[in-house]
């Protein structure tokens, strides 16, 4: 147990010094923006424009939250391969768990990070009564503080944490199915057959995904689910189709890790 | 003397070719053991898979009596080429890392070793010679307390006086209980450490002779034996 806290010490500090570079560029673009915006506006200073700025934050924080996803996904994919990470003497369900695990905090950390300037933006905001911004006007008026109930707001959190979980465990089997094809057969042209191999093993994952899902949700809800409860019972359901997925997938890839898939460096 | 090490009936292929077949070998404890064979021989997968990273499809490994994964890898000490740092990583957190991951990882060892050595914990991963980097891989490798070091060509590409050090901190550092399996091209400037040699030809084991059965048997010393056996002068 020791060494599995040691092992996602190591990794979480590992991403968090990745989050804490993505989040300082966040900020420096923003500052960038807010100088311009200030000097296109001949240097005077009106509180209308924290409306706008706070939509380039927005704006930013979307791209940040990408390049982090993508980041932490070639990350994780890069310990699983590694040799530095394969040799320590830990079973590939405890790796493969930490690497999760410390992508999801990293994650976690970032949007802990944004939602510190979000609060800062919004306090100032409902102390200066600028709502009349649609889209702010939609974020703060709508979405905080006008959600139906709490239980729909804490399962769409499940669910964006479940998907992310998902889409790296697909990831995951897919560069495990391509590495296991490329190292059983004698491939010519390999780089070409990756690419092949990558969109075809992705359609296909895709394709199972998306019958599977949308099977259960037109036998549970085909009459529709404009009702708010039904709304709320569908996220309960997605919740639980994402854990099966995540057991399903996470169970092929511990098993592929253990047995199949070597370093590459 | 114990068997620290067990092979029994190894198959692996990779690509679609076979790299080792029906591979069978038994190494006892406290030696140092010469791993030979040409370029693409199998050496280096061997090694990997005796380490736990390459995946064994066909055969049993046994190590100290241990044939579960977890342990064996407890009972391992590869050299680790560094490929999975980053480039900026400064050699301090490199050692910072392992005494973390590895229980047996000594830090007064690895800095006994790294003062013979003559290595700087403050330099960068990408400022390191080829030869400083190697230095830097065995005295990580031989800083940890294992039954077992696996030494992957640790003098490949490595200038005369870099070499003569690492081969004096091998013989230095050694415990007496503990084997070292080395295989490299440089098979001369190795030749003085080696109690046995192995030799891989065909993608299986050819031979396992002690040294001083080579010199009072066959009169030759190791690379000549060695080129011979691959020659098919000496069946």
């Amino acid at each position: 147990m020791t060494r599995m806290r040691t092992l996602n010490n190591q990794l979480f500090f590992n991403r968090w010094k990745m989050i804490n570079l993505v989040f300082l560029i966040n900020l420096m673009a923003f500052g960038i923006v807010m100088l311009i915006d200030v000097v296109s506006n001949k240097m005077t200073f009106k509180l209308v424009m924290f409306d706008k700025w706070y939509m380039y934050y927005m704006l930013l924080t979307f791209v940040a939250y990408l390049v982090t996803w993508v980041l932490l996904t070639k990350d994780n994919e890069r310990v699983l391969f590694s040799n530095k990470y394969r040799m320590i003497p830990i079973t590939e369900w405890k790796l493969y768990f930490s690497n999760m695990l410390s992508s999801l905090l990293a994650l976690i950390y970032l949007w802990f990070l944004e939602g510190i300037v979000n609060t800062i933006f919004g306090s100032i905001q409902a102390n200066h009564f600028l709502v009349g911004n649609a889209l702010t006007s939609i974020l703060y008026t709508k979405a905080y503080y006008k959600l139906p109930n709490v239980d729909m707001t804490v399962r769409s959190f499940i669910i964006g944490f479940l998907s992310i979980t998902l889409v790296w465990s697909i990831v995951t089997l897919v560069h495990f199915l391509i590495s296991l094809i490329s190292d059983k057969f004698a491939l010519k042209k390999k780089r070409v057959i990756k690419y092949v191999l990558y969109f075809l093993i992705t359609y296909i994952c895709l394709m199972i995904f998306n019958s599977t899902v949308s099977g259960v949700f037109v036998l549970m809800y085909g009459d529709g689910f404009n009702v708010l409860e039904k709304i709320n019972s569908m996220l309960l359901t997605s919740i639980f189709i994402f854990i099966g997925w995540i057991v399903v997938l996470t169970l092929i890839n511990v098993y592929l890790l253990k047995k199949h898939i070597e370093t590459d460096y | 003397m114990s068997n620290v090490l067990k092979i029994e009936e190894l198959n692996y292929k990779k690509g679609g070719k076979k790299i080792l077949e029906d591979v069978n070998l038994k190494l006892d404890s406290g030696k140092i053991i010469g791993l030979l064979g040409e370029n693409g021989a199998g050496k280096t997968t061997l090694m990997r898979i005796i380490a736990g990273v390459n995946s064994v499809p066909e055969g049993v490994i046994t190590v100290n009596g241990n044939t579960k994964k977890v342990s064996i890898k407890e009972n391992v000490s590869l050299s680790d080429h560094l490929d999975g740092f980053k480039a900026t990583n400064k050699i301090s957190e490199i050692v910072h890392f392992y005494s973390a991951v590895y229980q047996d990882f000594s830090i007064t060892k690895y800095e006994d070793i790294a003062n013979f050595l003559g290595l700087d914990m403050t330099k960068k991963l990408a400022a390191l010679s080829t030869g400083t980097r190697g230095k830097l891989v065995i005295a990580l490798t031989l800083a940890r307390s294992a039954k077992l070091y696996l030494l992957d060509e640790p003098l490949s590409g490595i200038d005369s006086i870099s070499r003569k050090k690492i081969i004096s901190s091998i013989i230095r550092w050694k415990d007496d209980d503990s084997t070292i399996i080395i295989s490299d091209h440089y098979v001369t400037a190795i030749a003085s450490l080696l109690d046995e040699v192995v030799i891989i030809k065909d993608q299986k084991i050819r031979d396992l002779i002690p040294v001083e059965k080579i010199q009072s048997d066959y009169h030759l010393g190791i690379e000549a034996y060695y080129e011979k056996v691959y020659l098919g002068e000496i069946q």
